[in-house]
């Protein structure tokens, strides 16, 4: 396989995990949640740390912990703490927060953790951020560059497709149909005994634990992790992942993100450059999934792949009997 | 209704007031078990925040709500759901997109059966509770002449369909009692009979109820006796053609007009 397109893929692979974690919070619970990318950057700097060995460089910079640990203990601990950071954000947030307030709530934490982690030059090394990730097993399985990238390409797919089968478990189980009804009609799913308030956390935590995991991954891939690669903007192109897939179905997700993650940037990276005008494809980009995201609002508001719609088998019998309500 | 029935519903000394306004003040009233209790009273009576209250989606000032021997007042909604008291609100509040199928199995009774555990670890026992629950609603949706929407999302039926969806979904949850918040809104009178039908086979199969409904003769023909609320608290209990001798009652809900029918 030409080692573009796997590099494409194992993109592709990151960036659907990713756009699998909040669907969890807004596809399937119903919120609209602006601090996902807050909590995939804190998963991708924690994950560096753990990885990384202890800092060595002037005094008046650095970054916490250094661990020189091994990837996968970094991607559980990111994932750890992923989902510990959504348990306490969710927490305030969730318990008196509908809607728009709690889109404010997040978007304003988003906004903060930015600042913080940006500014603070002892935390993560401020604008320098982390970098120099040595890559998962390298070391241990001393493979070549074309069968190591086949071996990275290898577990990045494999891990989106463990976090698939888990997430398509949950979605189908009573406690995903549990999060769908909160996601209707929060009232309605209180009145007939769901505990509102607990559900919407969980699904905020493992919404977190998702985009710990993946932001761990993300970092390991890119080797630099800093203020510049992540803003709390870069949530709305994954809600425009999730609004041109399809809301709360996984497949049409992972086609959303391919589209509007992988391929617009790509296809746009490749025009030429005109002179003069270096900022255009660039723009371009922007402009295009702007342009796509609204143009499947207005024409196929539902998503390319919808959410999946369920049968019930029926028990061969006529629809018809003596009813009750038309004695 | 036997006199010497269990009263499973307590209401004691409740009030409720929402800065200046006092919906609800010093209410109390008692419904036992297996009686189909009107609850009745003008406009801003304070009815709706009686139901809000009793059911747990709003905290009492004041007061005791005893449920089944248990006190509940302050109870968040879920736990006095899980108690066996359900409420109904005045619009249908169906789960819009989710199949009609699918509102049916998320109003059952679910055990503790959708937790992130459960769905992991214990697929098979889920499943085979789901084909239980599956061959009852079925059962349930032939009853209220929905089997043949079972596959269609909630939100595309009609408004009386919604309601029956409702009625369908109280049976399939099968609680104890239910607080009706006005069953007949946007029902059309065609469909009226069907909702009292539901209502009385659901009283039949053990289910205590009470109901908030303007439809006097809707609610004479429904309940075994009605409370009377108007500024926030009760005025009266009786049977309908008691309550229109009553001065009171006349004074402050039925009119001269409505007395003399």
């Amino acid at each position: 396989m030409s080692t573009y397109l796997e590099s494409l893929i194992v993109l592709a692979a990151i960036l659907s995990l990713l756009t699998l974690g909040l669907n969890v919070r807004w596809g399937w619970a119903g919120e609209f949640d602006l601090a996902y990318y807050a909590t995939v950057a804190m998963g991708a700097y924690f994950g560096s740390v753990v990885i990384l060995p202890k800092y060595s460089g002037p005094a008046h910079l650095g970054y916490i912990l250094g661990l020189n640990q091994p990837f996968l203990v970094a991607m559980v601990a990111a994932g750890i703490l992923g989902g510990v950071a959504s348990l306490i954000i969710g927490f305030f947030a969730l318990r008196n927060l509908r809607g728009d307030y709690l889109s404010i709530a997040t978007v304003a934490f988003a906004i903060v953790s930015w600042q913080v982690l940006a500014q603070d030059p002892n935390l993560f090394d401020g604008f320098n951020g982390v970098y120099g990730m040595p890559q998962p097993f390298e070391s241990v399985l001393k493979l070549g560059p074309d069968a190591y990238a086949l071996f990275f390409f290898v577990m990045c797919v494999v891990l989106f497709l463990i976090t698939y089968v888990i997430l398509e478990m949950l979605y189908r189980s009573p406690f995903g149909r549990t999060l769908r009804a909160i996601r209707e009609d929060e009232y309605a799913a209180a009145a007939f005994g769901r505990n509102v308030f607990v559900n919407k956390l969980k699904a905020y935590v493992i919404g977190g634990v998702v985009a710990g995991v993946g932001g761990c991954l993300f970092a390991v891939y890119l080797a630099d992790w800093n203020p510049y690669v992540w803003a709390p903007i870069e949530t709305f192109l994954i809600y425009g992942a999730i609004f041109i897939g399809g809301q709360a179905n996984q497949r049409g997700i992972t086609l959303g993100a391919i589209i509007l993650l992988v391929t617009i940037p790509e296809v746009t990276r490749f025009m030429p450059n005109i002179p003069g005008h270096a900022d255009l494809f660039p723009a371009l980009r922007d402009i295009l999934s702007a342009i796509l995201v609204i143009l499947v609002l207005r024409f196929r508001p539902q998503g390319l792949i919808p959410e999946v719609h369920p049968r019930d088998p029926g028990d061969g019998q006529a629809a018809v009997a003596g009813s009750v309500a038309n004695v | 209704m036997s006199e010497q029935a269990r009263v499973i519903l307590e209401v004691k000394g409740v009030t409720k007031h929402f800065g200046g306004v006092r919906a609800v003040t010093d209410l109390s009233f008692d419904i036992r078990e297996h009686e189909v209790v009107g609850l009745i009273g003008p406009n801003g009576a304070g009815k709706s925040t009686a139901v809000n209250v009793i059911s747990g989606f709003s905290a009492p000032d004041a007061g005791v709500i005893r449920f089944d021997g248990t006190e509940i007042q302050g109870w968040p909604a879920h736990n006095v759901a899980a108690r066996g008291l359900v409420r109904t609100f005045q619009s249908a509040r169906e789960w819009a997109r989710l199949t009609v199928m699918d509102n049916m199995l998320i109003a059952a009774n679910q055990e503790g059966r959708d937790t992130v555990w459960k769905a992991l670890f214990a697929r098979r026992a889920l499943k085979a509770a789901e084909e239980r629950d599956r061959v009852r609603a079925r059962d349930l949706l032939r009853q209220f002449d929905l089997y043949a929407l079972r596959d269609e999302y909630a939100g595309n039926l009609s408004g009386g369909q919604k309601r029956l969806l409702e009625f369908a979904r109280v049976a399939m949850m099968a609680p104890r009692m239910v607080l009706w918040d006005e069953p007949l809104a946007g029902v059309n009178p065609r469909l009226q009979g069907n909702i009292l039908n539901a209502i009385k086979s659901l009283n039949q199969s053990g289910i205590t109820m009470m109901l908030i409904e303007h439809n006097l003769p809707f609610v004479e023909s429904a309940c075994d006796r009605n409370v009377v609320m108007a500024e926030g608290t009760n005025i009266a209990v009786g049977l309908m053609p008691e309550l229109r001798q009553n001065r009171a009652v006349i004074d402050a809900y039925l009119g001269e007009v409505a007395a003399n029918v």
